[in-house]
């Protein structure tokens, strides 16, 4: 009789250890997920992880090709009174490639991998502007890298901006794969997929040791835009936008500075919860170079699109203006008629 | 006696006087022509050089006043009608002219008085319309204070700002680098041009209409 109660209890220490051991899922109920529930997912976690990164581009020939390339991602929670998660995104190393090439390669990636990581692929800017701004439908349960995983589809209410499909880890709600796809033809455009995944404490130990958290360089933010210029060595040069993208709210304030010329450039970042609008405003910077047409009351906006980005710039006053937003973004195009509207006064 | 018979009286004693015999020269017409000149040029010299050239300056009437039919019926009966019809001197007609002159003068400044003060009129009617009508006042007038600017958008072939494009940060990655095989997991390098594209899901066509991956 004893020994039967010395068993069952065993069994019942063992059974509780066992549930005590089993995490709960992050995403619990997929009809429940959220944009806030991917947010914390995305930030409040450890991460260490490989990826694939694949963009559909065209050349300047009208050439069109699948570009790829490997990456490797490390993700801690923000630092002790800071707000935003800590990254380490780098590109895959030893891959047999020549010493010179692969040292070009990690170079330019370097350069560019705040942009990458920020503004590359999806990621909730702002949770309450996203749940407003699109849709999550609830798509199916899959399996990516052996693990359970919900696949979700996210679709712009206003439909000026791209589709996504995310495979969402049931135990963490980490998006294992993000495609993107153009909202008219349904064509895929961009695709990261997770190739190998650590989290938590896992993560943890991995990272603590080599990952060189991204810190800015030559950027300093600040709470308004009006406190940025005033940081500026010449705040009368510049001039603030009177509108905001519509459906969008002002993200960050910041002033960069080159440090091969000294140029002071406003950078102002605007969201709908998931896309981006960036704007920057650099006095001094070189006209550029190209035939445009002019007249007296004609200007002229420099206008770049490929699939998945849309550029336009004008020059006015010596200060060159800059907006970036995504190929089907509709408020890229007004914001940036808006704004040179204003910067010459007239309508 | 009263007045009347006095009257009755002087009238039967003349009546019984011989009737006096009037000169012939009187009956002639250059004797009352000769009184007229006479008349003229005692005026003549009581009046400036210019007025009195002018007025013995002849004018022949205006053919349309002798022309003018005359309706006897229209004029008052008067003893003159008995008497003997006496063509009026020359001399009469510049005087006349000179009154009509005057006359037409006189009523061509009063009518062109009376147009000025209508059109005055008038002005200050549409003024005070204009004034008081709410339409035109500025706060309720639609004003296009800033001209109308025409915005003319120039392609680039290349990116404006690479670093700004993930697109174009993977190709300058990739630079030269090859074919990239990375979803087979053999690949040469860590980035390049994919030989085939990625293997992603289709985009659930049951979302949207007409959304469907091609």
């Amino acid at each position: 009789m004893r020994a039967d109660r010395l068993f069952i209890a065993a069994v019942a220490s063992l059974a509780s250890l066992a549930v005590a051991q089993t995490p709960t899922p992050h995403l619990a109920d997929p009809q429940a997920i959220s944009f806030d529930l991917i947010h914390q997912a995305e930030t409040q976690n450890w991460y260490s992880l490989s990826q694939f990164r694949f963009c559909r581009t065209t050349d300047a020939t009208g050439l069109e090709q699948w570009v790829g390339l490997a990456e490797e991602l490390d993700v801690a929670p923000p630092a002790s009174g800071e707000t935003t998660e800590r990254f380490d995104l780098r590109l895959a190393t030893g891959l047999g490639l020549d010493p010179v090439e692969e040292q070009r390669q990690q170079t330019v990636h370097t350069h560019h991998r705040a942009y990458l990581y920020q503004h590359g692929t999806f990621r909730v800017q702002d949770p309450q502007l996203a749940a407003s701004n699109y849709a999550i439908h609830y798509e199916g349960d899959i399996q990516r890298l052996g693990r359970p995983a919900y696949r979700v589809s996210i679709i712009p209410n206003s439909g000026s901006a791209n589709c996504w499909i995310l495979d969402l880890d049931v135990e963490t709600g980490y998006p294992m794969s993000r495609s993107e796809y153009d909202q008219n033809s349904g064509e895929l455009l961009s695709m990261i997929t997770v190739t190998e995944f650590a989290h938590g404490a896992a993560a943890q130990a991995a990272a603590d040791g080599v990952a060189n958290w991204w810190v800015p360089t030559h950027r300093t933010d600040y709470p308004t835009p009006t406190a940025a210029i005033n940081a500026a060595a010449r705040p009368s040069t510049f001039k603030l936008p009177s509108k905001t993208p519509d459906g969008f709210a002002l993200q960050t304030s910041s002033m960069l500075i080159d440090p091969l010329n000294g140029n002071e450039t406003l950078m102002l970042s605007y969201t709908d919860g998931i896309e981006s609008v960036l704007f920057l405003e650099t006095p001094g910077a070189p006209k550029p170079n190209v035939p445009v047409y002019s007249g007296p009351d004609a200007y002229a906006i420099l206008d770049f699109s490929d699939l998945t980005s849309k550029q336009l710039m004008f020059f006015y006053g010596g200060v060159q203006y800059l907006t970036l937003g995504g190929s089907d973004n509709a408020q890229v195009d007004t914001f940036t008629e808006n704004l040179l509207r204003q910067v010459v006064g007239k309508r | 006696m009263t007045r009347d018979d006095l009257v009755s009286r002087h009238a039967e004693l003349l009546g019984k006087l011989e009737k006096p015999e009037i000169p012939a020269e009187l009956s002639s017409r250059s004797f009352l022509d000769g009184i007229y000149e006479r008349a003229a040029r005692d005026m003549a010299e009581d009046l400036d050089s210019e007025v009195a050239e002018s007025l013995s300056t002849r004018f022949e009437a205006p053919a349309e006043l002798e022309r003018q039919p005359v309706d006897p019926e229209r004029f008052e009966p008067s003893p003159l009608r008995e008497l003997e019809s006496v063509e009026a001197p020359g001399l009469m007609w510049p005087r006349l002219r000179a009154d009509l002159r005057s006359w037409t003068a006189a009523r061509r400044r009063h009518r062109t008085q009376r147009r000025v003060a209508s059109s005055l009129a008038a002005a200050a009617l549409v003024f005070l319309a204009v004034w008081t009508f709410d339409g035109f006042r500025e706060e309720d007038t639609v004003v296009d204070p800033e001209p109308r600017i025409s915005i003319v958008r120039h392609r680039m072939t290349s990116p404006i700002a690479p670093g700004f494009s993930s697109g174009s940060i993977v190709r300058e990655i990739t630079g030269t680098a090859g074919t990239f095989a990375g979803t087979a997991g053999t690949f040469a390098g860590s980035a390049g041009v994919l030989a085939a594209p990625p293997s992603a899901p289709d985009f659930p066509a049951n979302r949207v209409g007409g959304r469907r991956a091609r």
